[in-house]
């Protein structure tokens, strides 16, 4: 039987677990049985990015306990994956390094996972809608994911329109966000102005961090579609669906 | 080197100089060569006057700075005692060169003693002579040809005109260094 | 004094400076994206990158070699470990020769230390030859990208500078500016006593200088001037002049998109016997600054930067604000990095958290300096003590389960109730947002802010049936 264990993240568990259940339902359809360790938390990232490598540490020897028992692991977010496989090593020494290490050849962003790992790009879901795509940057960077979410839109049925620029920045950055609003918003609205241009019914990527961002500086300032996270998308495609996907926690 | 790699090489510079804004002519022969630079020399420094080095193997091989006297130019070499003061004076600057790049369309140009840097740098116009046997395919090769008998106390190489973007990023010819750049291919 | 986030945000009202940002980074992304897909072009980097990792094993080492290598050429070698010792040095040859006016070549080490107020205040006149420098310069301004210093000056402003020195109206045409520019400096090259240079590379092997220009203003300042000073920093040393194959190409292919730039100068020594040009006098100065304390440190490689400056050109924040905003000598993310490591510590503390981690600048760099990397570990290294006991705090509160969820649950509640709503709202919080939250800072000035779930994810598994 094809297990895999979910690591949620703790901006999906909280924030937009719309995306954590599309998740799951996106891994069922697609042949696997997902099971959701109940004493995950945190990979550490807000304390990585704010300085704070030992409070990082803390949580990453958590992290490595949770999963470690599982063959794979499997997240909807290209940063929390990419925080396991980039700076988990950095942070931690001896034997934990060494387990992290193990661990991370086992973790996967879920795009990545379903199409290059499984080989599924038709996970049964059925679309007929436009969408362009914003590729998150540390998915994009350090995981290289970039065609893996457009095969599974593709594999719909859905319109990939590309914006002129899908992999610059969206201006979210964690604590960059709240700390230079001056310069986080600025981007955003670069980002949902190249999104409207394209005529897209979707602004979609592959982080919940840059999906609230840009859908929230969308709701003050009116440009560009909706952004969710593809797999939101996808699971309003399967048969049996509910209501449309929305980013935040009023998701369907 | 084959007449094709050669060949090759050749193609390869001359689209390299147009890339870089230089002006190409040739591959000619030698003679065809020392009549194109004194046509091209009285074109544009009509009176004033044509900046030289003192020695240069390849205007030596030719015989050029007789051709040039011949022709009626007034040329202005490093032994003339008022040289500095009579640099502003010189249109033309004509060098040879040690060795060329075909990727990049760049020559490499020998400077010291009897072959002064201002030859190639401060009149409007520079000429060279390039030898095409001298030309190597990329900076590494040139480099190993051009410094093979030693390094010159300056060693300057060369790519097209002297050109600026800062203004608006327009880019404009001839800020400082010479306006245009003439490279005669001369075969062996 | 202005904060960052102050000149962040009057960059970003400046539309002036938004047009030139979008246009000049636009078109150096694209002319070096177009120059890297060559196969050789990679094969350079490669190789680049690890000749500039080849020196800072023994950093001083290597200088010492050069230093014998320079002075068996004829060249006068000079020590500096910081700014002021550079301009003492400089100030001493000048005056020491009666030097009136200097002509200088572009050289961010010598914005670094300051050089030219410190000539100007004993009497000397400074002309900066680089087009884009003597615009500036005459605009009473510091250079804003390392390799366009002039990018945020417009046509018309330049227009007005430049018929200011000619005492005459000149029209808005690039091409006479240029002209005019050539005139007025050409004058300056052919009576100033001095040139002043920095160096791109300077070869240990056999005490070669390389300078790298398009304009020819290197190679004026370095032939007409009797004297002519380097200043150096110290990473500028690389093992071999054969090196320069493929330093240089790959230097001008990430800066412009270029093959080569027009000129490339390799000096040795000063004129020779009988030379008529050259310089009579060739000075390096070696400039430490705080660079050989980072050798043997995880910041060692930022010394392996070439100054290329394309992780200014794909970074979204130097794009977005520009150089002046960053308030230092070297700006996007090499000098957030260089900026706080050179002045351990007392300078650009807050530029490391001015970026959005993207990892952009990593990937331009041609020589695999691991920037972003960097910059979160600045971020920790500049962090004040007291706040990592609030951390440490959190981490260990989230890595007991139920610290999680009952924090989350609690944080989760106050945030929905305390959470404030627009007044046209029809069902205010229904659809899971709000318009600021207490705690939310800097993001509801501009976004909404999401509203934590009712429903945590956790909580919908358990209650699907999966294990608690």
């Amino acid at each position: 039987m094809n297990a895999v264990a979910l690591f949620t993240t703790c901006l999906v568990d909280t924030l937009s677990p719309g995306v954590g259940r599309a998740t799951v339902r996106i891994l069922e359809a697609a042949g696997f049985g997902v099971d959701v360790p109940a004493a995950q938390s945190c990979c550490g990232q807000p304390a990585v990015n704010s300085g704070e490598p030992r409070a990082a540490a803390v949580l990453a020897r958590h992290f490595v306990e949770v999963f470690e028992p599982y063959e794979a692991v499997v997240a909807p977010s290209g940063s929390c994956v990419a925080m396991v496989h980039h700076w988990y090593g950095q942070i931690l020494e001896g034997t934990w390094r060494d387990r992290a290490a193990a661990v991370a050849t086992r973790t996967h962003e879920v795009a990545g996972f379903l199409v290059e790992r499984a080989g599924v790009s038709d996970v049964g879901a059925r679309l007929a809608t436009t969408v362009t795509v914003h590729d998150a940057c540390h998915g994009l960077r350090l995981l290289g994911v970039k065609s893996a979410p457009r095969r599974l839109l593709e594999a719909a049925g859905a319109t990939v329109v590309e914006m002129a620029e899908p992999e610059v920045c969206c201006g979210f950055g964690g604590t960059f966000a709240a700390a230079h609003g001056e310069i986080s918003a600025p981007l955003a609205d670069d980002k949902l102005a190249q999104a409207g241009v394209t005529g897209a019914d979707w602004l979609v990527a592959g982080d919940t961090g840059c999906l609230l961002h840009l859908e929230g500086r969308r709701r003050r300032s009116g440009v560009g579609p909706p952004a969710v996270h593809f797999v939101e998308l996808l699971a309003t495609g399967l048969p049996g669906s509910g209501p449309e996907p929305g980013p935040g926690p009023g998701a369907g | 080197m084959t007449d094709s790699v050669t060949g090759g090489l050749v193609e390869e510079m001359r689209a390299s100089l147009r890339r870089a804004q230089a002006v190409v002519h040739g591959p000619v022969t030698p003679a065809d060569a020392v009549s194109l630079v004194v046509e091209r020399s009285a074109a544009l420094a009509a009176d004033a006057s044509v900046a030289v080095p003192a020695t240069d193997d390849v205007l030596d091989a030719t015989d050029l700075l007789t051709s040039l006297r011949h022709a009626g130019l007034s040329l202005l070499t490093p032994d003339d005692p008022d040289w500095r003061a009579r640099l502003p004076g010189a249109l033309v600057g004509v060098t040879g060169a040690l060795a060329g790049i075909a990727e990049s369309g760049t020559l490499a140009l020998g400077c010291g003693p009897g072959r002064p840097r201002a030859v190639s740098l401060t009149p409007d116009t520079h000429l060279c002579l390039l030898p095409v046997e001298r030309i190597e395919p990329d900076f590494a090769a040139a480099f190993a040809r051009a410094s093979a008998s030693g390094l010159p106390p300056a060693l300057v190489w060369v790519s097209g005109p002297s050109r600026s973007a800062d203004i608006e990023k327009r880019i404009t010819m001839g800020v400082h260094g010479p306006r245009s750049v003439e490279v005669v291919l001369v075969e062996s | 004094m202005a904060s960052l986030s102050e000149r962040a945000r009057a960059a970003v009202a400046d539309d002036q400076l938004q047009e030139a940002l979008g246009s000049l980074t636009g078109v150096l992304r694209r002319l070096t994206r177009a120059a890297t897909d060559d196969p050789r072009v990679a094969e350079r980097r490669e190789r680049a990158a690890a000749v500039r990792r080849e020196t800072l094993a023994d950093l001083p080492g290597w200088l010492d070699r050069l230093e014998r290598t320079l002075r068996a050429q004829g060249t006068t070698v000079h020590r500096a470990g910081t700014a002021d010792d550079v301009r003492k040095i400089v100030l001493g040859i000048a005056q020491a020769e009666g030097v009136e006016l200097v002509v200088k070549g572009k050289s961010m080490a010598t914005e670094e230390v300051h050089l030219n107020p410190a000539l100007e205040a004993a009497g000397i006149e400074v002309v900066e030859t680089d087009l884009g420098e003597y615009i500036v310069q005459l605009a009473g301004e510091t250079p804003s990208h390392i390799v366009g210093p002039a990018l945020h000056k417009r046509l018309p402003e330049i227009t007005a500078l430049f018929s200011r020195v000619v005492g005459r109206d000149l029209p808005e045409d690039a091409e006479v500016l240029c002209a005019v520019a050539r005139q007025v400096l050409r004058e300056k090259f052919f009576s100033a006593g001095m040139g002043i240079t920095g160096a791109n590379f300077v070869a240990a092997d056999t005490g070669t200088v390389v300078l790298v220009t398009n304009e020819g203003n290197g190679r004026m300042c370095s032939t007409l001037p009797r004297i002519h000073v380097v200043v150096m920093p110290v990473e500028k040393v690389i093992p071999r002049l054969a090196d320069i194959a493929d330093l240089v190409p790959v230097l001008t292919r990430w800066a412009t998109g270029q093959a080569l730039t027009t000129y490339v100068t390799m000096i040795t020594g000063p004129r020779g016997h009988g030379d008529v040009d050259g310089p009579e006098q060739l000075h390096v100065v070696f400039l430490d600054g705080g660079r050989l304390r980072l050798t043997g440190t995880a910041y060692a490689d930022m010394l392996a930067c070439i100054r290329c400056g394309a992780c200014l050109n794909v970074c979204p924040v130097y794009r977005k604000i520009g150089g002046h905003a960053y308030d230092a000598v070297y700006s996007g993310p090499m000098g957030a990095v260089l900026t706080p490591l050179l002045s351990g510590g007392r300078e650009g503390r807050d530029l490391p958290g001015a970026s959005s981690l993207c990892g952009a600048c990593t990937d331009a760099c041609p020589v695999h300096i691991p920037l972003a990397d960097h910059l979160v570990r600045l971020r920790a290294d500049l962090r004040p003590r007291r706040r990592r006991v609030v951390w440490g705090a959190w981490a260990r509160l989230w890595a007991r389960p139920r610290g999680y969820r009952g924090s989350t649950r609690w944080a989760g509640r106050l945030a929905r109730l305390f959470a404030r709503h627009r007044a046209s709202a029809a069902t205010p919080g229904a659809d899971g947002w709000a318009a600021s939250v207490p705690g939310a800072g800097g993001w509801a000035g501009a976004r909404d802010v999401p509203l934590p779930a009712q429903e945590a994810f956790r909580d919908w598994w358990v209650r699907r049936g999966g294990a608690p």
